[in-house]
């Protein structure tokens, strides 16, 4: 089915023009003025409804691919997570080696690795 | 052949960076990505800033309707404005959802700035001092004690070496995940803001059951007429209530329309550059070229966001209660 919202909405505030302009008849008995209100009334919440449907449209469009996007961002944090556990790994491998030496000047100062 | 292990250790790491180097952004793409994730940081607000305007524009329009001194029914301007009331908020809440697509590309951008950092580096340059430093001790007392001495640069070189296989193989993985990510976020990226721009530009979209609605364009422009129609019928028609301030309000109003719609041109036009800034990042990440270009579409981008903003403060105090 395809619903023309956009006609629909032109034709729903041309007939609020027309009522209003129907209000203004002075020969109208209170009752029928009475019935005019409600007419304009119930062509307002209509118009109200046309614009909320087509609003949520407009949502339900803008966000198609939100999913998506969701996705490759928790995947984008996962990543980050891992290059600073590389790093962290790095830092851990120089860290060693710097310890190896600093054993092996003590081990060399006292004589232990005297006979080069 | 004694001062071989130094020219084997350089040599390893020039044929190492040789290899690895390319799979690795330049700089300059570096810069762009963060000039990209920037500009995208200053964008998301917009749409729903749009839909909120246009609401209250509405909610305007519906006092003047019920204002029509024939309409004047205590009842009736009671159910009026409880309708009128009800749909103003329905829209303002719906209307953060319009930003949502935009943030999170704002919040992907943000990954990208933290991806493409060089924190991961720094922290391993930081290390390495005290490493050279251990090791040129080891070096002299090694000299001290041996016969063939060891060249006084080793401790340094062996640092570097470290530093630089350390630096390049985080480097190497970022650069490898930051082609995926904006290769894969780009057509994300285009249906989102193709989306964006095909709901709030045009006449009309449709939705995903064939459903023809109007597009943000045809919606304020329908606003725009109806206004115009109802303050001509309640309130310019009425002998009884034009003066002045009924004309400034109506005046005022057209403006404040005319301001909306200009955001939303500004809006879409930003849209349309954020997708062609993305598209062009891509295209470069993926060829590994320079990006003046691609530093040209942001600078375009930037001011683009900033004329938006400049519109956006234009705005304010315009819009007043009607009489």
């Amino acid at each position: 089915m395809n619903t023309e919202t956009l006609n629909a909405l032109k034709q729903v505030n041309t007939l609020i023009a027309q009522l209003q302009d129907a209000l203004k008849d002075t020969s109208l008995t209170p009752q029928e003025k009475t019935l005019i209100r409600q007419a304009i009334n119930d062509q307002m919440d209509l118009q109200d409804t046309l614009i909320q449907d087509s609003l949520q449209a407009m949502v339900d469009k803008i966000n198609a691919a939100n999913a998506d996007l969701e996705a490759l961002t928790a995947k984008m944090e996962n990543t980050s997570e891992k290059l600073g556990k590389l790093a962290a790994t790095i830092k851990k491998v120089s860290e060693v080696v710097g310890t190896l030496a600093a054993i092996t000047i003590k081990a060399m100062s006292a004589g232990l690795l005297g006979g080069l | 052949m004694k001062i071989a292990p130094t020219k084997t250790i350089v040599l390893a790491l020039a044929v190492s960076l040789t290899f690895t180097s390319c799979a690795v952004l330049t700089d300059s793409q570096v810069k762009n990505i963060n000039a990209f994730a920037a500009t995208a940081n200053s964008y998301s607000a917009f749409p729903g800033t749009v839909v909120r305007q246009r609401a209250e524009l509405h909610l305007h329009s519906e006092m003047v309707v019920a204002s029509q001194s024939q309409f004047a029914d205590a009842e009736q301007i009671a159910r009026r404005m409880e309708s009128a009331r009800k749909s103003y908020n329905n829209t303002v809440q719906l209307s953060s959802q319009f930003d949502l697509s935009l943030q999170l590309i704002q919040q992907y951008a943000g990954l990208l700035t933290k991806l493409s950092s060089d924190h991961y580096i720094s922290d391993l340059s930081a290390n390495t001092t005290s490493l050279g430093e251990n090791l040129g001790n080891l070096v002299s007392i090694y000299n001290s004690k041996a016969k063939d001495s060891l060249p006084s640069g080793l401790a340094n070189t062996i640092s570097k070496v470290i530093l630089l296989v350390g630096k390049q193989l985080t480097k190497h993985k970022q650069t490898a995940a930051l082609k995926e990510f904006v290769l894969a976020a780009d057509t994300l990226v285009q249906v989102t803001t193709r989306n964006l721009v095909t709901v709030l530009d045009g006449e009309t979209f449709t939705d995903a059951h064939g459903n023809s609605f109007p597009s943000l364009k045809s919606l304020l422009a329908v606003e725009r007429d109806f206004f115009i129609q109802s303050c001509k019928r309640s309130v310019l028609s009425d002998s009884t209530r034009t003066n002045y301030w009924a004309i400034k309000f109506y005046y005022d109003e057209l403006t404040a329309h005319d301001n909306t719609e200009l955001l939303r041109q500004q809006v879409v036009q930003a849209s349309k550059s954020l997708a062609r800034a993305h598209a062009e990042l891509a295209k470069n990440v993926k060829e590994k070229k320079d990006l003046k270009e691609i530093i040209q579409e942001t600078q375009q981008l930037i001011q683009d966001v900033q004329a938006a903003g400049s519109a956006f403060s234009s705005l304010s105090g315009l819009i007043k209660l009607p009489i």
